[in-house]
């Protein structure tokens, strides 16, 4: 394939540092899973150890890594050690598909910020996170425990179901970016609101050219199928402590326990990536495209990297990605913030609740969009 | 020869779906043999993948491995298997004989076809005129070539026009047809009338399956008039 050597390292540095980059996250995030509510309810949270109780986070890595391993004994052993990999691999393959930054050129390369820039970016970020139900379910079932039985068909089921009203809801943000390259729909939402309606272009310049506002019905119906998706409350049945002990994973300690937290984080993170990319421009900044970003570095950056005695083109090229990164991060951020708050904020729905949501009012509503969708492209000609 | 890196995956993949699609059939606990289902499933997809099938690989992925195994792995995990395990466990003269009659009539309905049709079904060379290039060969002459990428559904018109006039051209044009938007303008133009028939296939099978689970006193206790 003419692949060389220096390719297959870089590619191999990348995979790992994404990897890393995402599982280091979790610890993080947890970090604010617990201080963050803690303020919204008046109260401290964990805040002895170390600033601002940030080393709490390396006693729990630590609590975690040395507990003791145990097996139940009515466990199928192969499937019970397999589980918590099941989970977590593809929590962290969904992630290999989402651009997180403008791709750098130095030196004669390009490096692009993405471990593969698939033409079918978003089908596959579907396919691989459909296949965590696995992952749930051989858990619960090897457990040998009723509780974790019941979690695993209450976890599946929920997903199926919500599986079906996500994928329905962003078939009418596809037709619009007509396209299933992430890095392509994000392309289509650099500057302002525009398109092209009957023919003639429509310009609201005090909005951004962002999915959500094409979109705004597939943009609620996906976020609360992510919330179904990840397990997360208010749709957290799989585990319901007061009903089945911790679900799934009730037999689980130590870190395979852990590796169920960070599959489930894993799937908060691509999930928040995600609703950026599709809804809320990805990488780009509101209003400003990249061209005009590096423009800007290309005539500010000698100041900030001139030192390193690269050339302009290539010290333009990689402060544009910085800057790029930094606002995706600050916009995965906030779904991630989003997330932990209303995890706080609603309480958790009762099952039957939950099969309704999912069957009769997100799967309509996502065939209304489609519909909706549909009519306005054909009728009114409308082109992004 | 040369090796390259997605023949080594291809070997590495086949491998282990060969031995996962064996253990499907020797492994005495039904659930194993339902997740090791969806990992041939899943490495099926990998080869669609391979063959730059992206979508075709993607949808295999979902309907599969994603949607269908799981809900048969789910349905498995409510059952009582003990009885299903002992017996494959006894594993007589008899299942043994069982599963390669089995294999035998594949392998006969597969070479009658092969007859019949006479084009091989790809499994057989039966015409003595010279073969077409396996489609590896056309994937990497295609990489190299500069790929023309085109959304106007006019140019997507005249190949398909292609296609359908010329079926010997099928093999050559079809390594081109990667885009998603040229299988669909396929899908919808000349397979639109099996597209939808299939379609009509699922609506009877749902519909069979909704009508079978009321009148046989299902999970639901159905309550008329209420």
């Amino acid at each position: 394939m003419g692949t060389t050597w220096l390719e297959i390292i870089i590619n191999t540095v990348k995979i790992a540092a994404i990897f890393v980059i995402v599982v280091s996250t979790v610890p993080l995030l947890v970090w604010v899973e617990r201080r963050g509510p803690a303020f919204m309810q008046n109260r401290l949270g964990p805040n002895r150890v170390g600033p601002l109780g940030l080393l709490q986070l390396a006693a729990d890595a630590i609590k975690f890594i040395f507990k003791e391993e145990f097996i139940p004994t009515k466990a199928e052993k192969i499937l019970y050690f397999m589980a918590p990999g099941l989970t977590l691999l593809p929590a962290a393959l969904t992630f290999a598909a989402i651009p997180l930054s403008t791709p750098i050129n130095i030196l004669g390369y390009t490096f692009k910020l993405q471990i593969a820039d698939l033409n079918i970016g978003l089908i596959y970020i579907f396919a691989v996170a459909s296949l965590g139900v696995y992952g749930i379910l051989a858990a619960g079932w090897s457990s040998g425990n009723k509780y974790a039985m019941l979690g695993a068909l209450r976890a599946s089921s929920q997903m199926i179901s919500y599986e079906i009203a996500m994928g329905l809801s962003v078939v009418g943000v596809l037709m619009m970016y007509q396209t299933f390259s992430l890095n392509q729909m994000i392309t289509e939402q650099f500057g302002y609101f525009s398109f092209l309606w009957q023919g003639s272009a429509v310009e609201l310049k005090f909005l951004p050219n962002w999915g959500v506002f094409f979109q705004p019905l597939a943009f609620i119906l996906f976020l609360t199928a992510t919330f179904a998706e990840t397990n997360r409350l208010p749709f957290d049945l799989p585990e319901g402590e007061a009903e089945l002990v911790a679900g799934f994973h009730t037999e689980y300690g130590g870190f395979k326990f852990n590796m169920f937290f960070m599959g489930e984080y894993g799937h908060m993170i691509t999930s928040a990536a995600l609703i950026t990319t599709l809804f809320f421009g990805g990488y780009a900044l509101p209003f400003i495209s990249p061209e005009q970003v590096r423009e800007f570095w290309i005539q500010n950056g000698h100041t900030l990297l001139g030192f390193t005695g690269l050339s302009m083109p290539d010290i333009a090229s990689v402060l544009t990605t910085i800057t790029h990164l930094v606002v995706f991060l600050a916009k995965t951020g906030f779904w991630l913030f989003f997330f932990i708050w209303v995890r706080w904020t609603l309480p958790r729905f009762r099952y039957d609740q939950l099969m309704d949501l999912g069957w009769k009012t997100l799967l309509p509503w996502s065939l209304v969009n489609l519909a909706l969708t549909t009519a306005l492209m054909y009728f009114a000609r409308i082109v992004k | 020869m040369e090796l390259t890196a997605a023949d080594i995956l291809f070997y590495l993949f086949g491998f282990v779906s060969v031995v996962s699609a064996l253990m499907v059939v020797f492994v005495s606990n039904p659930i194993y043999s339902a997740l090791l289902l969806a990992v041939v499933m899943s490495i099926l997809g990998i080869f669609f993948f391979n063959l730059e099938a992206h979508f075709i690989a993607a949808a295999q992925v979902v309907v599969y491995a994603g949607a269908v195994m799981v809900l048969f792995v789910m349905v498995m995990m409510l059952f009582d298997l003990k009885r299903e395990k002992e017996e494959v466990a006894r594993f007589s003269i008899l299942t043994v004989l069982k599963i390669i009659s089995v294999g035998v009539v594949c392998g006969v309905l597969v070479g009658a076809g092969a007859m019949i049709t006479g084009d091989g079904m790809g499994f057989i060379k039966v015409s003595t005129t010279e073969a077409p290039p396996p489609p590896s060969m056309l994937l990497k002459s295609d990489i190299n070539a500069p790929t023309k990428q085109t959304t106007n559904p006019e140019e997507l018109k005249d190949e398909v026009v292609e296609i359908t006039q010329n079926p010997q051209a099928g093999v050559e044009i079809f390594t081109k047809y990667t885009d998603t938007q040229k299988l669909s303008l396929k899908l919808f133009s000349k397979y639109i009338f099996i597209f939808e028939l299939l379609s009509v296939l699922l609506l009877v099978a749902i519909v069979g399956a909704v009508a079978l689970a009321r009148s046989k006193g299902g999970t639901h206790h159905v309550t008329r008039g209420s």
